[in-house]
């Protein structure tokens, strides 16, 4: 079963009957985490994925008790080291092919999400003597099934808070609106705008390898960006519209990123939820260490360029560890770092006022936009090419074809930042928000029939 | 629930809406004779003909004499247009159902598509023509191996995925004959299901039209500058291979023995061609054709004397299908007519399809020959 198939809708009718069908008290407890083994079940790969996704759960509660109980200095980088090799392991990482069964290991589905989710939980344990959670607690946190396959990263905390509301939920006519507003939006994203998007990036792809030819390489990369957009922002929507007929409200991971004109500000509005988890269990505790060892104001500008550059670095080889995801660490690392002594160098040159009012200048807006969209659509390019499909376009393109490439995606993108993107909302009456899902279901089944796609998961379902 | 009520109305109110807009501006498709391969008309794959197939079949609910419905593969599907084969046979309402490439599985899914569209009193007036060559018993899994591992659909319980199934996921509760929720659902209802598909197809007459084709079209995608387009160009210069050809005249251009070859060679499994299941899938399909009254006429299509001489597993295949045709209890509505060296050379375009300038020979050939076993038609020759 796919988030994308007529399963996963069944599967959702059956999830929230069972939930508002049973009596209040046993919802969290009972049908959240009996729904969520079924999900594991309908979605994991193999019986053998299924263990490993257990006892990887498992581990993270072990880690949770461990960690309370003995919260001296040394213990959470240990349990966290062992977190991670385990993850590595169970991930198949080339640099831990040295690992007892490291070949046998089955693919598994969502760990580098519980990794995220589990990481928190352990650290905020450490930090907090009342955070204590159950077995059971642990669990549907961490494989809850709205956000088993790609996110959102929802902290702990909120999720108890919700599960513990989930007994008094009710499902209303608003409610449900709500929830099959987002579904119908997001599929409408993935299954019509992404599947759109994604056949122009691999037919303009195509074109690219075939000789030298930047406009198409150019197309390429702002094709697989407006996909990714779709698919992740889509997906995203399903997740939430789902996670509400159970009484959850997952946060935001996208907020409109195509605004965005640094490339600082593009990752604030890409995927939230993970770079906040980045911001605050990476980031933070990392320019604090700095600053503490290095407490100069001469060097802030400098030890904050260094911290974002091993925040998005890491952000990178989060998503694989192959030579191609270590390149595209490197490039957002890159990014980010000099987005930000940039931002330090000029304030400090033109002083905080003039910096700030810079952005009202609509040449200043249609360069940074068009720069910051230049340099992410190379930075990603890694997420989409194979390492020696990287190397081929760099030997044939050399210099002056990636050139004109990225020229090709700043004249493109450029223009953009001299319009305001209009914010379109859901009417406000129950029938104008109903005829809207109506029209999104028959756009969807008339795209899907014809026009089938072969692509059934979601792309960053392979991390 | 009130808004689940409203999406519904709403939903039922706009598709009503769309097909009326695009029924009064394109017209109804027409319930013509059914071609699933046409001479002329833009090239296709095979799953969009196989969707064809699955939509155009509707077409086999009325008519005002009985049915004449060839299957096969390419041979059968270039060689017999049906318009022609209707005017030598003017008794009978004639439909080419031939899907290039299909095997006798796949047969096996089109004819149950018939069989569900036809009503059974039409049925027991009807004969069906099975055109089969010894390329149609391959394995199905070698043969359909580009469409993937296979869908996951819980109901279909198999792992092969012929081009009618694949085409039959692009609305299974619709297209697809054996999901449970189809076979509850009523004909009716299934019937005008299918029309409204038909008609969203004529937005995409050109097959394939995805923006995406267009776009590739556009020559500033292939932009260079001088310098690229000099390298370009000395490259192509020392390049080995000559650009410019197609498969077809690729494929012409090889010595007959390496022709026989290359078709063994894409269905081969284990070193043999033939898989026993596809007999056994014959033996099905005469099965139901004959419960519903059917006449049914077996025929070996023809080949290119080169072909016939060159095939290897022509004596095995003769064995296993008279092995197939007798286990079929009901011998007394099925017949086997040998066409296999009836045509001349000249009448192919390589060693197994009808040449398009010379179909009148393939349809006549059929006509002829198909007579003596039709029970109440009258022939008109060709003059």
């Amino acid at each position: 079963m796919t988030i994308n198939s007529l399963g996963f809708l069944g599967f959702v009718a059956a999830a929230t009957a069972a939930f508002h069908l049973a009596p209040g008290r046993w919802r969290a407890r009972g049908v959240f985490p009996l729904t969520t083994v079924a999900f594991l079940g309908l979605t994991g790969p193999s019986w053998g994925a299924l263990l490993a996704v257990f006892g990887f759960i498992l581990m993270i509660w072990l880690a949770t008790r461990i960690v309370a109980s003995r919260p001296g200095r040394g213990t959470l980088p240990v349990v966290v080291a062992v977190i991670l090799v385990i993850f590595g392991w169970l991930k198949g990482y080339a640099v831990l092919s040295w690992l007892p069964f490291a070949e046998r290991v089955p693919t598994t589905i969502g760990l580098s999400y519980m990794l995220v989710r589990g990481l928190q939980l352990v650290v905020d344990v450490r930090d907090d003597a009342e955070l204590r959670p159950g077995p059971i607690d642990v669990f549907s946190f961490l494989a809850s099934w709205p956000c088993l396959i790609s996110g959102p990263i929802q902290r702990f905390q909120d999720f108890r808070t919700q599960a513990q509301g989930m007994g008094t939920s009710r499902l209303d006519d608003a409610t449900l609106l709500e929830a099959l507003g987002r579904m119908a939006r997001g599929w409408l994203l993935v299954l019509v705008c992404g599947d759109f998007f994604r056949h122009v990036w691999l037919g303009l792809k195509a074109i690219a390898m075939e000789d030298v030819y930047p406009l198409a390489f150019g197309g390429a990369q702002l094709a697989f960006l407006a996909y990714l957009f779709c698919d992740f922002a889509g997906y995203t929507d399903i997740v939430i519209g789902a996670g509400r007929l159970c009484g959850l409200r997952l946060p935001e991971n996208f907020n409109r990123p195509y605004e965005a004109q640094s490339f600082l500000e593009f990752w604030s509005r890409w995927h939230m939820t993970m770079s906040n988890w980045f911001k605050t269990y990476v980031f933070g505790p990392l320019l604090m260490a700095l600053t503490a060892r290095w407490p100069s104001a001469a060097a802030a500008n400098v030890l904050a360029s260094f911290a974002f550059f091993v925040t998005f670095f890491l952000v990178g080889i989060w998503h694989g560890t192959t030579k191609a995801f270590i390149l595209g660490g490197l490039l957002v690392g890159l990014g980010a770092s000099v987005n930000q002594w940039y931002r330090g160098a000029a304030r400090r040159a033109l002083g905080k006022r003039a910096f700030d009012a810079l952005p009202r200048h609509v040449v200043y807006r249609m360069a940074a936009k068009g720069l910051t969209f230049a340099y992410l659509c190379g930075a990603i390019a890694p997420l989409w090419m194979r390492g020696s499909e990287i190397r081929s376009i760099a030997g044939r393109y050399g210099l002056m074809g990636l050139a004109i490439s990225q020229a090709f995606v700043f004249l493109v993108a450029s223009p953009t930042g001299a319009v305001q993107f209009p914010k379109i909302g859901w009417p406000r009456s129950m029938a104008g928000r109903c005829f809207l899902i109506a029209v999104a279901i028959l756009l969807i089944e008339m795209y899907v029939f014809l026009f089938p796609s072969s692509e059934g998961r979601f792309f960053y379902q392979q991390y | 629930m009130k808004s689940l009520l409203l999406i519904a109305l709403f939903y039922i109110a706009i598709n009503v809406a769309l097909l009326g807009v695009v029924g009064f501006a394109s017209g109804l498709p027409a319930a013509r004779p059914i071609a699933i391969h046409r001479h002329g008309a833009p090239p296709r794959t095979h799953e969009e003909m196989g969707l064809d197939v699955l939509l155009e079949t509707v077409n086999l609910r009325t008519s005002d004499r009985p049915h004449l419905v060839v299957l096969g593969a390419s041979g059968v599907a270039w060689g017999y247009p049906p318009p022609a084969v209707q005017a030598r046979l003017p008794g009978f309402t004639t439909s080419n159902l031939g899907l290039p490439g299909a095997t006798i599985s796949e047969l096996l899914r089109v004819f149950d598509e018939v069989l569900w569209a036809t009503p059974p009193a039409l049925l027991r007036e009807s004969v069906l023509v099975v055109g089969v060559s010894y390329m149609m018993f391959c394995s199905d899994p070698v043969r359909y191996a580009a469409n993937g591992a296979g869908r996951t659909a819980w109901w279909a319980g198999k792992n092969t995925v012929t081009n009618v199934d694949k085409a039959a996921a692009r609305s299974p509760l619709i297209l697809d004959i054996s999901h449970p929720l189809r076979r509850v659902l009523p004909r009716s209802l299934v019937l005008a299901a299918k029309q409204r598909l038909r008609i969203w197809k004529t937005l995409t007459d050109v097959p394939s039209l995805h923006p995406r084709d267009w776009l590739a079209r556009r020559e500033i995608l292939r932009f260079q500058t001088t310098a690229m387009r000099r390298e370009r160009e000395r490259r192509e210069a020392t390049a080995s291979t000559p650009g410019g050809q197609s498969h077809l005249e690729w494929f012409l251009a090889l010595p007959v023995e390496r022709q026989v070859e290359y078709f063994l060679n894409l269905t081969l499994t284990n070193g043999t061609l033939l898989a026993q299941r596809q007999f056994d899938n014959l033996s099905l399909l005469l099965d139901r054709a004959t419960s519903a009254g059917m006449t049914v006429v077996l025929v070996h299509v023809p080949l290119h004397s080169e072909h016939r001489r060159h095939a290897p597993w022509l004596p095995e295949y003769r064995a296993m299908l008279g092995d197939a045709i007798a286990k079929h209890g009901d011998r007394g509505r099925v017949y086997v007519l040998d066409l296999t060296s009836s045509l001349p050379d000249g009448a192919f375009i390589d060693l197994a399809h009808a040449d398009p300038d010379h179909t009148d020979g393939w349809v006549d050939l059929l006509a002829d020959s198909l007579l003596p076993f039709l029970p109440h038609q009258p022939s008109r020759s060709r003059d």
